[in-house]
Order: structure tokens, then C-alpha cells, then sequence
């Protein structure tokens, strides 16, 4: 057995997990009266602040707080932006086609098929590429383990 | 690794709809935090006032950074960590003093050996009564601890939080959430002890 008192950190140990503590300090807390007053005053302690009634606001801070929130996300503002980019490119890619139509019919005249096929094949596969690392960035953002 | 919460909602699934415009579902997570934010503010902050603006300034910053929520604790535990962190802000602009109790061996010797009478009291009545008394002087000396330590001691015994969650929100090293623990439950114990020996004299 322990002839000297158990410290502070010691005791504290033994309320709050006595498995985990060294039996020497179990045998001494068990035949000495002081170390079991601390014992008993901290076993008081710890049951005393679970009596400790949970604190409540005393408002509805759900309500509060989402009255301040704006209604969507500001990424909102983004859509707008991208759908007004989008509109401006397609009127100007009708302009575009609109002044150069009467050309379309000869682009073409000068390559022969195998070269259209080739550069066919190039653009799916570029396309394919990029379709293929935008998934996968998609999916690293997304992963949220 | 996704935490499932009281109503049984993912802490990504709630996160992803707030984050798609759903506002709705930020209500969901503020009445799923709302008991542990209540507990920090309220050990952290003494003026009643002020509690609702920092309860509102909390949930008003976590869905401002919302999105940079990186899944690497749980939801609840992040939103501690910026209530903790909101209210650690409060205290140092307003420069609270805190009171420093000292409390010699000589008295506390003197202190425990009336305590040990009193504890092995034969009358289970009279036990009882003193065990009372020694609740309510201790709900009061709580409160007398410093913001820091009423915070762990709350999220330790009330909460039931590990060491690694009060670490994860208070941004404190692991061995420094335990050492503060142990000093708020012995400052705890030593004011105990001198005001049953005051309250003896």
C-alpha cells in the first residue's frame, strides 16, 4: 500500500474512472480517511454540476436568426450572370452565322473526309477528356468523408 | 464520416440542402446546436443583454461559412467552436478581470477535517441536508469560475463531450483541456471546502 497521500491529480482520476487507476492508489484511498473525504467531496462536486440545470435562451433564436438570412444563397447572382453571358453569345453566334451562311456550303469543299473524320475524332476526344476530369473534380468537391 | 442527428438528418444532408438555397433546413441545424451554443454563451457571457446578439452573431457566421465547413468534426462541434471562439472575442473587447482565489494548506487541512465529520455523519437526515447544502453553495462557486473553466467543466460532466471534441472547439491542446479541468475542479473543491469553513465560524 501507498504510505504517502494521493495527489490531487490522482484523486480526481479515481472519481472519474477508477479502472484506469493503479491499484496502489485504490488500496490507499481505501484504508486512508483523509484521501476519502476528497474522494467524497469531489463524487459531491461531480453530482452537484450534473444537478446544474441547462441554460435556454430565453428567445427563439431559430426565429431570430432566419429572419436575417437572405432567402437563397448569393450564388444566385451568379446564375443571372451566367444565363445573361450565355444569351449574349448565342445572339452573337446568330449575327455570326446569319452574315456568313452563304459561305457554309464551300467550307468544307477542300478537306477531304479522311481529314474531317480526323478532326471529328480529335474534338470528340477533347471533349470527352475535359467531360471526363470535370466529373471527377465534381466529385472530389462533393465528397465530403 | 457522417454524423446522424437528433431528427435523424446527415450533417451533409442538411448541408447540402442549405447550401442548394434551402434556407429552411439552417433552422434544423440551429435547433439541433442550440443547447450546446446556449451552454457556452452562457458560462461564457455574464450580461443577459448581450447573449442574444452573440447567440444570433454565432448561427448569422456559421451559415456565412457554411460552405467552408470541411467534415472534419462534427457539425454541432464546429458550431461550438465558433460560439466558444465569438464569445472568447466578447471577453477580451470588454477586458474582463477575473478574480484569482488562493486558499493556503494550513486552512484547507482545517477545512477537510470538519468536512470528514460532517460527511460521516450517522443521521441519514442530517447527511442528506448537508449534502443539499454543499449542491447549492457549489451551483454558486460554479459560477464563480472563470468563463474557460465553466465552459469545460459544462462540455465535460454536462454535455458528456471527449477531450478531443472540447479540444476540436476550444482550439486547445488535448493535455492543456485536461490541465485546465483539473485546476477548475480543484478551484472548485478548495471554495467549497473555504466556505463550509466560513459558514462553520
Amino acid at each position: 500500500m501507498k504510505n504517502k497521500h494521493v495527489n490531487e491529480m490522482e484523486i480526481q482520476q479515481y472519481v472519474l474512472c477508477k479502472d484506469d487507476c493503479d491499484v496502489i492508489i485504490i488500496e490507499h484511498i481505501n484504508h486512508c480517511q483523509k484521501c476519502k473525504v476528497e474522494v467524497e467531496i469531489y463524487e459531491l462536486l461531480f453530482v452537484a454540476i450534473k444537478k446544474e440545470p441547462n441554460p435556454v435562451f430565453e428567445f427563439d433564436i431559430a426565429n431570430l436568426v432566419m429572419q436575417q438570412l437572405p432567402e437563397k444563397q448569393e450564388f444566385s447572382v451568379d446564375k443571372y450572370l451566367i444565363a445573361l453571358l450565355s444569351s449574349i453569345s448565342t445572339i452573337l453566334m446568330s449575327i455570326l452565322i446569319y452574315l456568313t451562311n452563304t459561305y457554309f456550303p464551300t467550307v468544307f469543299n477542300g478537306i477531304s473526309s479522311i481529314q474531317l473524320s480526323l478532326i471529328m475524332v480529335t474534338i470528340l476526344l477533347i471533349s470527352i477528356f475535359i467531360y471526363i476530369d470535370m466529373n471527377k473534380n465534381y466529385k472530389n468537391k462533393m465528397d465530403f468523408s | 464520416m457522417h454524423y446522424k442527428n437528433e431528427n435523424n438528418f446527415t450533417d451533409k444532408y442538411l448541408i447540402e440542402k442549405v447550401l442548394s438555397g434551402n434556407t429552411d433546413s439552417f433552422s434544423t441545424i440551429i435547433k439541433n446546436t442550440e443547447r450546446l451554443v446556449a451552454q457556452i454563451v452562457f458560462k461564457m457571457i455574464p450580461n443577459d443583454e448581450d447573449r442574444e446578439d452573440i447567440a444570433q452573431d454565432i448561427y448569422l457566421k456559421t451559415f456565412k461559412k457554411l460552405e467552408s465547413f470541411k467534415f472534419q468534426s462534427k457539425l454541432s462541434t464546429w458550431i461550438g467552436q465558433i460560439a466558444y471562439n465569438t464569445c472568447l472575442n466578447y471577453l477580451e473587447k470588454k477586458k474582463l478581470i477575473f478574480v484569482e482565489y488562493r486558499f493556503d494548506n494550513e486552512t484547507q487541512d482545517e477545512a477537510l477535517e470538519n468536512f470528514s465529520k460532517k460527511i460521516n455523519l450517522d443521521n441519514e437526515t442530517e447527511k442528506q441536508l448537508f449534502q443539499k447544502e454543499l449542491s447549492e453553495i457549489l451551483i454558486i462557486e460554479i459560477e464563480k469560475l472563470q468563463p474557460i473553466y465553466k465552459v469545460l467543466i459544462n462540455l465535460y460532466h454536462n454535455e458528456e463531450l471527449s477531450y478531443i471534441e472540447i479540444s476540436q472547439m476550444t482550439q486547445l491542446p488535448e493535455g492543456t483541456v485536461k490541465n485546465y479541468l483539473f485546476r477548475a475542479r480543484k478551484t472548485l473543491k478548495e471554495n467549497l471546502l473555504l466556505i463550509h469553513k466560513k459558514e462553520e465560524l
